[in-house]
């Protein structure tokens, strides 16, 4: 299961399994992010490199306008994977 | 245990039950099991990816022993592609110069305990092992 929606406070909400065949519907929501955003990783159990991939493409086109993505609320295996890539060098993770 | 999966992403949520049940029949520790299932999807997309012209299912077994859990993926009558042999991912790069591909296989390598590419007969079999 995977959910991705935007509260009421524009945080973007990520829920379940990010997996490759998920990156469709979360492409949906991200392609139309234009200014800086949190991310709430509180209730998202595991992400592979299809989900980082899509916080890439996202984070490098919104650098170019001066905006950012910044993660929150992530697991210690998502923190890790987030390491591996280096990508906690390239996003503020809280 | 041991399954055929088709070559689609959609073949994803069954791959990930099918480790479920694994974890679950041998009692392993569940913070392995991120882990294994990053390994499957990273690899089983990349056969995708990298053989279009396969048409067979996508082999999976997964075992386990005293010190480690050993998973094989088989890909029949497809092309060589020896993931062991793939271009190092320079995670230091600045955001502007990083781009999406390769961090699949680079994970696999970073939480892997040891992988092995084999190529026979127009099969490609894939060992990789994770320390319990």
């Amino acid at each position: 299961m995977f959910e991705i929606k935007v509260n009421a406070t524009d945080e973007v909400v990520l829920t379940g399994r990010f997996d490759a065949s998920k990156v469709a519907e979360a492409k949906a929501v991200f392609n139309d992010i234009t200014s800086s955003r949190i991310v709430n990783f509180a209730d998202l159990e595991y992400i592979s490199s299809a989900g980082l991939s899509t916080l890439l493409v996202t984070q490098k086109r919104l650098s170019g306008a001066g905006e950012k993505l910044k993660l929150v609320g992530m697991s210690e295996h998502i923190k890790e994977i987030f390491r591996y890539a280096g990508f906690d060098t390239i996003f503020e993770i809280e | 245990m041991q399954a055929y999966f088709p070559r689609n992403f959609d073949a994803l949520e069954d791959i990930f039950a099918f480790s479920a049940s694994f974890f679950e029949r041998h009692r392993l520790a569940a913070s392995l099991k991120f882990a294994v299932d990053v390994a499957l999807e990273e690899l089983v997309t990349n056969m995708i990816k990298y053989s279009p012209e396969g048409t067979h299912d996508i082999f999976v077994d997964l075992s386990v022993n005293d010190d480690c859990i050993i998973i094989q993926l088989v890909d029949k009558d497809v092309e060589p592609f020896d993931i062991t042999a793939s271009k190092a991912v320079d995670i230091k790069q600045p955001l502007n110069e990083r781009t999406p591909g390769g961090l699949g296989l680079h994970f696999v390598k970073k939480m892997m305990d040891n992988i092995k590419y084999e190529y026979e007969n127009r099969e490609s079999k894939i060992t990789l092992v994770k320390n319990i």
